[in-house]
């Protein structure tokens, strides 16, 4: 029997959510500091309007809905799940505002890939965008990539069990330390040490290019608040191709190497067990998977001789590689090339790469290294098991963080997240072949979009339809929120309809 | 912050850069095998 929520149920589910928006809003200060110094006025007031909706709305929910008991389990993945969709509404709305996205929906879908660090866009003359709408895009990718709830646990929520549970909600199933604040401000203190020393770097290069110093460093401080965040947002239309400096795309090569890497694996190796880096299963996957995905694709685009040395095989194919196996999805080259000029099984080597992601607990999205070790320890054992005599006693192990063995449990759980992405991809290559599109680049569009990576071989324009426009969003929510929070939500739904008292 | 802490932290944030160099390394090297003509 589906029992139907309770008052106390929906107001508890306000209340956080109503703390959730309050942090979001305060983020819009950045934004609006930057466009007063720069005497963007229009801009300020896009931003001022949007906060005072916010506001007023974050103050009605915990004025009204407090109750003074902690969130159980379903209502803190309902209001992770809830806080993104609102997230994305109010982030939409100063884009919107400026006039550059031709509907709301385009607005809420740059929104929504934004706070997803996916990356596809729909800006329209992006190059003649404000820096506050500019710096606002990048900054949502930022926030995003932390995440929401962790930006809300950082200041607003006081550590309890409640904010754990919208910790997991928010897909970020690994605690750093006993205490869920305490690993949000870690998470923090990580990225804020790498934004220095990211932006120093980009700034710096930058201006050795030629870039004036001002924006070199707003170049360098929204890229890397994209690499990092593992977004893929940038400043100009041409996005990394812009810049037509290497030494630029070696540093965001490691950016988004960094921003791949497992925040608990950041915390094991800032506290003197480097060592982990080379036993921990998580990177030693990612460094497999990249080499194989990288000669898959290298193998297609020798096909048609695409790039004939070795350098431009590394700077293009590599580039485009580790941007979609990072979930970044920056690009130095243009859209239409991946169809015009690479061969199917170069496509299918990035498609695979993108499908897999990075390290659980980190800024990417897709299936995961951790999973994929999981599922392919489990299958071993299961080999194994088949093999040997049946007295034998098989077990399997790996190392994430300290030796771990595989249980039927953790591979059915890894087993599940894959299929579920699998799914995800399918559905959305479906829907993009329903609407005309070509198979090959309907998978690619798709697995970018639910993957939360960014790559596009040009099917994301303003053009496209808009039932395509609504799949994209939705997989971009449901693939950051890796399923639970969604499907608890969907639950939720259904037992307000159907359930009994 | 003690002079330790500090230090982990420098030589986290080095081994962390010198993992991500590796594999770019690593794939230019297959980059450079993959096209090489004699």
């Amino acid at each position: 029997m589906i029992i139907k929520p309770t008052g106390t149920d929906i107001k508890n589910i306000g209340y956080y959510l109503g703390k959730i928006l309050l942090g979001f809003g305060l983020t819009m200060f950045i934004p609006i500091g930057l466009g007063i110094v720069l005497q963007e006025f229009n801009p300020v007031l896009d931003f001022s309007c949007t906060i005072g909706i916010i506001f007023f709305t974050g103050f009605l929910l915990t004025r009204f809905c407090f109750t003074g008991q902690d969130l159980n389990w379903m209502q803190g993945m309902i209001v992770v799940a809830l806080a993104w969709l609102v997230a994305m509404v109010l982030g939409a709305l100063p884009l919107f505002l400026s006039g550059h996205w031709k509907s709301f929906l385009d607005a809420c879908f740059e929104s929504m890939s934004g706070l997803a660090t996916t990356g596809l866009t729909l800006v329209q003359d992006l190059d003649h965008l404000s820096y506050t709408h500019n710096l606002w895009r990048h900054l949502i990718m930022f926030l995003g990539g932390q995440g929401i709830v962790i930006v809300a646990l950082s200041f607003f929520v006081k550590g309890h069990s409640g904010a754990f549970k919208m910790y997991v909600g928010e897909a970020r199933d690994e605690k750093i330390l006993p205490n869920v604040v305490h690993t949000s401000r870690f998470i923090w203190l990580v990225s804020i040490v790498y934004l220095v020393l990211g932006t120093i770097s980009f700034g710096v290069t930058g201006i050795i290019n030629g870039m004036r110093p001002f924006n070199a460093f707003f170049h360098g401080v929204c890229i890397f608040m994209t690499a990092f965040d593992t977004g893929g947002f940038a400043p100009q239309s041409q996005n990394i191709l812009y810049y037509h400096c290497p030494l630029f795309e070696i540093i965001i090569i490691v950016m988004m190497v960094l921003g791949a890497i497992n925040f608990r694996l950041h915390y094991h190796i800032w506290n003197g067990n480097r060592k982990e880096i080379v036993k921990n299963i998580e990177t030693s996957v990612f460094f497999f998977t990249i080499l194989i995905t990288f000669l898959i694709t290298a193998l297609g685009l020798q096909e048609l001789k695409t790039y004939s040395d070795g350098r431009m095989l590394f700077q293009k194919g590599f580039f485009q590689l580790i941007s979609g196996h990072t979930g970044t999805g920056f690009m130095t080259i243009y859209a239409p090339q991946f169809n015009a000029e690479w061969s199917n099984l170069a496509l299918v080597g990035v498609i695979i790469a993108m499908s897999l992601g990075g390290a659980v607990c980190s800024t990417t999205g897709a299936i995961k290294m951790l999973r994929i070790g999981v599922v392919f320890k489990a299958l071993k054992e299961d080999i194994k098991r088949i093999i040997l005599p049946e007295r034998a006693i098989v077990v399997q192990k790996f190392h994430h963080i300290k030796e771990v063995f595989v249980e039927d449990k953790t591979a059915r759980s890894a087993l599940m997240i894959t299929l579920m992405y699998l799914l995800l991809y399918a559905l959305g290559a479906l829907v993009g072949m329903l609407c005309g599109y070509p198979f090959l680049s309907s998978l690619f569009e798709s697995t970018s979009a639910a993957a939360n990576v960014g790559l596009s071989c040009g099917i994301t324009t303003p053009a496209m339809p808009v039932v395509l426009k609504i799949t994209y969003i939705i997989q971009m929510w449901a693939g950051r929120l890796e399923f639970m929070a969604v499907f608890t939500l969907i639950g939720f739904f259904v037992a307000v309809v159907r359930g009994k008292r | 912050m003690k002079t330790q802490e500090l230090t982990n932290i420098v030589l986290g944030i080095v081994t962390e850069i010198a993992y991500a160099l590796s594999i770019i390394l690593s794939v230019l090297l297959a980059s450079l095998i993959l096209t090489f003509k004699p």
